[in-house]
């Protein structure tokens, strides 16, 4: 038993030393408030758009590469540019640092498929 | 590991404690802001990075609490803020979208591997347990060039899909959200795709980020958890991040300023 409390102790202190990183994916996090969300969005007075997605410069132009949807694995789209055709798109973008106008809307993104069980659960 | 070897660690993991200063905090860290507070706090910094008339930037947030971070490290994830049009269901607008690199839930992706995924500022700001974020403006080349790298394959061709918590930017073994971000910094400054070139000009001319852990800590880490390997390590364990990308990208003049963005009272 003492065997399995020492990994257990030492990963409690061994992971904070280490975790530089937390790339961890906020989605779990989204799933887990979904309900609050949206009613405190609503309460709040937030005005949110569903995001499709984010158009790389040179379909936002009026190009023709088809992109995919929602909070999307990135590469998917940019993918389907050329090399030359993402260089074009770069350039063709103002960088003079000039202001830029932001939608005041909070965009997000569609939340995972909902998992819910058949059986009626115990409220949490 | 034998008895002798048990009792030594048993002995040195209080001594640890200090240095380490972990606390269980992380599981409310998610609850720091509501989805409210998450949302202003994007929608501020976009707001921000757009009067400054940034199309592309480097922002950092702390997904740990100060006080359990490494010493010298004050941000965690890393990712890029790309000013983009964005489709809606009614139409389109402009605002910013966000690049990360994200490791697995543990579900969908086992913890170990990571994979690019793009959001948006609220995503963001709901993995923050503190009040501020770090950004990085490049220049407006770099930002160009940052354009061009994203919105092309080298984007997803840099990602390496071992997850390392402290992933060495100088060894192609494993890889984090900072250590991705400092990549693709390299492949626009550099004008490369090629992974073997980044690692040879950023053992050059990067200076990486040192995470002190005592001996102990080091060794049975990586036998627990995957996402603590430190096989790409032959000394000091080293890996990237705000602390040590913000002083690269200055001293080579890619970068035209970087800063600290507390979130509106």
């Amino acid at each position: 038993m003492r065997l399995a409390i020492l990994p257990i102790t030492a990963l409690i202190f061994a992971a904070p030393a280490l975790a530089q990183a937390d790339s961890v994916t906020n989605y779990s996090t989204a799933s887990d408030q979904s309900a609050q969300a949206v009613s405190a969005f609503a309460e709040a007075g937030v005005k949110t758009v569903a995001g499709v997605v984010a158009l790389p410069l040179m379909v936002a132009a009026g190009g023709s590469a088809a992109v995919g949807s929602t909070a999307q694995g990135v590469g998917d789209s940019s993918m389907a540019l050329a090399d030359g055709t993402s260089q074009a798109g770069s350039d063709a973008a103002d960088f003079s640092g000039q202001p830029l106008t932001v939608t005041d809307r909070v965009v997000l993104a569609p939340q995972p498929a909902p998992v819910v069980p058949y059986e009626v659960q115990k409220p949490k | 590991m034998n008895r002798r070897s048990l009792l030594l660690a048993l002995a040195a993991l209080p001594a640890a404690e200090p240095a380490l200063a972990q606390d269980s905090s992380a599981a409310g860290s998610a609850k720091h802001l509501t989805p409210p507070q998450a949302a202003a706090f994007g929608k501020a910094l976009e707001k921000d990075l757009a009067t400054r008339g940034g199309r592309v930037a480097m922002v950092f947030r702390s997904g740990r609490a100060r006080r359990s971070m490494p010493e010298g490290l004050s941000y965690t994830h890393g990712a890029f803020w790309v000013y983009r049009d964005i489709k809606t269901d009614g139409g389109q607008l402009k605002g910013y979208a966000v690049y990360n690199l994200y490791q697995g839930d543990g579900k969908a992706l086992p913890k170990d591997r990571s994979s690019l995924v793009q959001d948006w500022p609220t995503n963001f700001m709901q993995g923050s347990v503190e009040d501020d974020v770090a950004v990085i403006l490049p220049t407006p080349e770099m930002q160009r060039r940052l354009l061009a790298v994203i919105d092309s394959p080298t984007y997803a061709a840099m990602h390496i899909p071992s997850y390392g918590l402290v992933a060495n930017p100088f060894e192609s073994r494993h890889q984090n959200c900072n250590t991705f971000v400092l990549d693709i910094v390299a492949c626009a400054a550099w004008q490369t795709n090629d992974p073997d070139q980044v690692r040879v000009n950023l053992r050059k001319w990067f200076k990486p980020s040192v995470i002190k852990v005592d001996p102990l800590t080091r060794l049975i880490g990586p036998m627990l958890d995957g996402r603590l390997a430190v096989d790409d390590q032959d000394g000091p364990i080293v890996t990237a991040a705000y602390e040590s990308i913000a002083p690269f990208m200055a001293d080579n003049a890619l970068s035209a300023t970087s800063y600290s963005f507390q979130r509106p009272g």
